[in-house]
């Protein structure tokens, strides 16, 4: 029995074991960890896109757009709009007319601001154009008064923006300019 | 027999470290082709929606036409570049990009453990961009806006001075309907 053991292991093996450990199977192990981590990124930043792209997009399909956003009883387009996302409590898919998103997707939270500016160059008589430019950001841990107030909700570190997109939307004129 | 028997040890070893090398440069090399190709996806939307914008500059001749397809911009080339922001500040709930910010705090990008680029004006810009050709047409019978190109991505070796440029993919095929008209 004895014997057997001094034959199954050596001290050279035992080293040789030990070293294959740490050039082999460590460097793997932190491999596959910093892999899960991007992994996760990675799902975060596809998920962005998604949530960009749709939003993006219901912007370019409303039907006079810029009229639904702009303000009541409005005598002239406003030369700039933001919408700002409406907070943990009125989470849903869509904010009641559909100007931004503030939602959980993917097991995180992501929420649209967009900026929407008047450009003056493409504006005619009888139509108007406006560039928007939108941002999806993911958020990391909501403020638990964001969820029990009606404030709007505000960024901490840890938020970070995944997603731009920018485009043109252009819609008939109320106003004889 | 001993000696075949530590032979043997040592192939086995040799096979493990070789095996779990293989295995590691696979993981890598996975995770840069994936990165590479979630970029690519980010700047197809953006290019997308860009070269959808381009149309709008041709609206006033879209009303006239009535039968027939016809190019509305010719090839436009626009460039993404990646820019972030190395420190934020809160103003009103939005999150706003300090330009002030010390560039001696932070790295834009390191080469040989060294820093190589450092922010200016409190951003980063990445040294590869995608560039993009597209063309976008008007399809007056579907009242669609088509919209095809390509995107290239071009690495710029600042050691060198070269810039190398792979044709990445086609994208084409995008429509988009129209519901001012």
């Amino acid at each position: 029995m004895i014997r057997a053991f001094k034959k199954g292991v050596t001290l050279i093996e035992l080293l040789i074991t030990i070293t294959v450990i740490a050039i082999g199977v460590f460097p793997l192990i932190g491999a596959l960890a910093n892999l899960v981590e991007l992994l996760l990124m990675q799902q975060d930043q596809v998920s962005a896109i998604t949530v960009g792209r749709n939003q993006m997009d219901l912007f370019l399909n409303q039907h006079q757009f810029i009229d639904r956003i702009s303000p009541a009883n409005f005598t002239a387009y406003p030369p700039e709009l933001t919408l700002v996302a409406p907070g943990i409590r009125d989470r849903s898919l869509l904010s009641p007319n559909a100007t931004s998103m503030d939602l959980e997707y993917n097991n995180a939270h992501f929420r649209t601001f967009s900026k929407i500016t008047k450009i003056e160059n493409l504006s005619t008589t009888s139509r108007v154009t406006y560039l928007i430019r939108m941002q999806v950001w993911k958020v990391g841990f909501p403020l638990p008064k964001e969820v029990s107030e009606d404030i709007p909700p505000e960024f901490r570190n840890g938020d970070n923006m995944l997603f731009e997109l920018a485009a043109l939307y252009t819609q008939s004129s109320r106003f004889e300019l | 027999m001993h000696y075949n028997s530590k032979g043997s040890v040592m192939v086995v070893v040799l096979t493990l470290v070789l095996t779990f090398a293989m295995i590691g440069i696979a993981l890598n090399e996975l995770v840069v082709q994936q990165s590479l190709e979630l970029e690519y996806m980010g700047a197809k939307v953006q290019a997308d929606y860009a070269s959808m914008s381009g149309l709008i500059h041709g609206q006033v001749s879209l009303a006239e036409d009535i039968s027939t397809n016809f190019t509305i911009t010719p090839e436009t080339i626009a460039e993404f570049k990646k820019i972030w922001c190395v420190e934020w500040f809160v103003n009103e709930g939005l999150k706003v990009c300090n330009t002030s910010a010390s560039p001696d705090a932070y790295c834009c990008a390191y080469q040989n453990g060294q820093c190589k680029t450092r922010p200016l004006n409190g951003v980063c810009e990445s040294e590869n961009r995608w560039v993009l050709k597209y063309t976008s047409r008007y399809d007056s019978i579907e009242k669609a806006i088509i919209a095809s190109g390509s995107i290239e991505f071009v690495n710029d070796d600042l050691e060198t001075q070269q810039v190398f440029r792979e044709p990445v993919r086609f994208v084409s095929g995008r429509q988009m309907g129209l519901n001012w008209e």
